[in-house]
């Protein structure tokens, strides 16, 4: 055994001393683990020995500390075996945050499934979090479920449902967005935008530029916020020519204001 | 407007100029019947974290003619309090006018966000605040500056970019190093082939440091410890926690010093190498961590990267450094050294230094590659909002730099070379290195 592996005892050791482990004691333990943790990164039979070892300690009675500890190195060593455990963990206030750490960084199918579920059961600060995930996990198939949310009477459920839809991106979350009340609060309204401008510029990527001056046109609106009332006009500036110069004529004939000030640089720098 | 709990006359000292003015107008208590710059040529600015790094950068913005500086906010009410009366004091005695008050003070960065009447915005908070207030701040529709290192993952970078770029933000990284007169030269010599060939660079910083408070603490008064913590992780409070130390060193909130202070020897090494739109293709080092104590980022480090070319850089801690440059220069605690087939340059805060030293002497033609102009990085900051034109430090360059501490943190703490593709910006063959190029957050905070 060279000088820097660590005897085996010493990690079973470590394990033992996690079951007990609350912040303010000693870290070396943990240290230790997570030294562990990071090497077996790419030998997947030591990673699926030690997920499965660290999985064992949630099904137990350890410490929260603990808990939180085994779940942050779950989601490095991104196995299935402990997904229901992790899962599980939503439903307490003290443990969700980890518990959704591990989730968004595992990348099995069990998860989504999971979380999908999850929706309808975990508390509503769990749901905000869950929401958030899934929409990290870009897949369309979660789109109905986080639709579900996008009215939610808890603004940050509606706001985390709203984002969600803008990192899948794509026609459904589009139409899931255009009946969102955006409105309800100056943070809905600029997330509600930000989505449709992520989805606008989704289309723009794969050519469909017409979908994107679809999207891009309603919000250059006076409704709707200096933020993102701009960037719709940049967007259209880099997409679609005629779309652009018919907006910029709009904007400079509206009474003075910030956007109105942009506008005349662009059209000073074109012209 | 959230507000601390302060006593009513200290409140309304704090929060006298809130009122929302119209663009590009500013027009609380005590300002009109002053000499100030007129409204279409002043740029206001708000402040978001205002300890001792966010007050030295807001004195900065302070003293530029065209600036008015009218917000301030920190999750540390004492620091909110002391920096409104400071402003709110040197524009009464600039404009001699002893009751101005339009500066206003905030918890919660999201109530300073959502004034209309604010064009760019100043952050300089904890590490791992950066990237998630710059991008709220950009979808407000302001400007942003933003303090180093950028995010706390690769992927936060990224967001960030994604965002400047989608709202035509204007965006200056802090890396104030670009609006040095000695650095930018250094920089031209090397672009213009005056050393030769360039085949390798050193770059060294300040070292990290071990140790911090474990023991719990109950949070001190007029501190809003939840707020401070947002994205990352709980964990109870503690005393060495949320001093600048604990916010530099800790792995939850920070990626410590190899990132913080190395990003501005690096940013000088990609800027003389011309790799402001790339990166290396390479990457590997070793470093030590502590295993106990609060902090728990990289504390010093040897490593090695490559660019597609060749060129070698080596980047190690200041402690490590002596080996590394006592064969041709003098110690310092940070510092750039280009070497090349005919010479070389090593450039820091107090020195210019080259071999030969006539290459000191260069006169720089015009047909010389001449590289971006600025003597100020605040004023820089506030010339680019007016012009919309690209600032110094943009964020292409910002994100290209803190790749490179990403990349490095992450193959430190793996113990294996990172192969990078900096077109695609992807980890090549290494999917359990790729997934830690992003770090979850907190609920409910996201990118």
């Amino acid at each position: 055994m060279s000088e820097n592996q660590t005897h085996p005892n010493a990690v079973d050791e470590a394990l033992d001393k996690l079951l007990t482990y609350t912040f303010g004691q000693s870290r070396e333990p943990l240290a230790l683990i997570e030294k562990q943790v990071l090497a077996s990164l790419g030998d997947r039979s030591k990673e699926a020995g030690l997920a499965e070892k660290l999985g064992q300690r949630l099904r137990t009675d350890a410490s929260t500390d603990c808990k939180n500890f085994v779940c942050r190195q779950l989601g490095l060593l991104n196995q299935s075996g402990a997904i229901d455990s992790i899962l599980g963990l939503l439903d307490h206030p003290e443990t969700a945050d980890h518990a959704l750490f591990a989730l968004e960084r595992i990348d099995q199918p069990a998860v989504l499934e999971g979380l999908q579920k999850a929706l309808e059961t975990a508390p509503e600060k769990s749901r905000v979090g869950i929401l958030l995930v899934l929409g990290k996990k870009k897949n369309p198939g979660s789109i109905p479920a986080i639709s579900s949310y996008v009215q939610d009477k808890n603004p940050d459920c509606s706001e985390a449902a709203i984002r969600a839809l803008g990192m899948i991106g794509g026609a459904s979350a589009c139409e899931e967005l255009k009946k969102a009340e955006y409105a309800r609060s100056p943070q809905i309204h600029r997330a509600w935008g930000n989505s449709l401008l992520q989805i606008a510029e989704g289309f723009r990527a794969s050519g469909d530029q017409p979908h994107s001056t679809a999207i891009l046109q309603p919000l250059l609106a006076s409704e709707h916020p200096f933020g993102i009332r701009k960037a719709a006009l940049l967007g259209l500036k880099n997409s679609d020519k005629k779309s652009f110069e018919d907006a910029l004529a709009g904007i400079l004939s509206e009474p003075d204001g910030k956007l109105k000030h942009l506008a005349q640089q662009m059209k000073d720098s074109s012209d | 407007m959230k507000s601390f709990s302060l006593s009513r006359r200290s409140f309304l000292k704090v929060t006298a100029g809130a009122t929302a003015a119209s663009p590009f107008l500013l027009t609380p208590s005590g300002v009109a019947n002053n000499p100030i710059p007129p409204p279409s040529e002043r740029v206001t600015l708000g402040h978001i974290g205002v300890g001792g790094r966010g007050s030295e950068v807001q004195k900065g913005f302070q003293s530029l003619p065209a600036v008015q500086c009218v917000a301030a906010c920190d999750p540390f009410q004492s620091r909110v309090i002391d920096r409104c009366e400071a402003i709110n004091r040197f524009y009464a005695e600039q404009h001699s006018s002893a009751n101005y008050q339009g500066c206003a003070g905030y918890r919660d960065f999201r109530d300073l966000l959502a004034r209309e009447d604010i064009d760019g915005v100043v952050v300089a908070t904890p590490d791992h605040w950066h990237v998630p207030i710059a991008i709220e701040a950009v979808k407000a529709g302001k400007d942003v500056y933003v303090e180093k290192p950028l995010g706390v993952s690769f992927e936060q970078d990224c967001a960030l970019r994604d965002v400047v770029k989608r709202y035509g933000a204007v965006f200056q990284y802090g890396t104030q190093q670009r609006s040095g007169r000695n650095f930018r030269f250094a920089c031209e010599l090397v672009r213009n082939g005056l050393i030769g060939k360039l085949h390798t660079i050193h770059v060294w910083c300040v070292s990290g440091d071990q140790g911090g408070s474990m023991q719990p603490v109950p949070v001190p008064e007029g501190f809003d410890y939840d707020l401070w913590l947002g994205p990352a992780p709980y964990a109870p409070y503690t005393t060495d926690r949320c001093t600048p130390q604990g916010g530099y060193w800790n792995y939850d909130t920070s990626l410590g010093y190899i990132a913080g202070w190395g990003v501005h020897p690096l940013d000088i090494a990609q800027w003389g190498k011309g790799a402001d739109q790339t990166g290396p293709v390479e990457f590997e080092g070793t470093g030590d961590i502590p295993t106990d104590g609060l902090y728990s980022t990289i504390t010093s480090w040897e490593t090695t990267f490559r660019y597609g070319d060749g060129v070698e850089v080596r980047y190690v801690s200041a402690n490590r450094v002596r080996p590394l440059i006592e064969g041709y220069r003098g110690p310092h605690d940070h510092g750039t050294t280009f070497i090349g087939d005919k010479g070389w340059v090593s450039v820091d805060r107090s020195h210019l230094l080259a071999d030969p030293p006539s290459l000191l002497e260069t006169a720089l033609g015009e047909d010389a590659i001449l590289l971006y102009e600025s003597e100020n990085h605040c004023q820089n900051f506030i010339d680019s909002i007016r012009s919309r034109q690209e600032t110094v430090s943009p964020i292409e360059s910002a994100v290209r730099v803190d790749t490179i501490s990403q990349l490095l943190n992450i193959s430190i703490r793996l113990g294996r070379k990172i192969h990078w593709d900096p077109g695609a910006e992807k980890i090549i063959g290494d999917p359990d290195a790729e997934r830690m190029l992003s770090r979850p957050m907190r609920c409910p905070w996201t990118l």
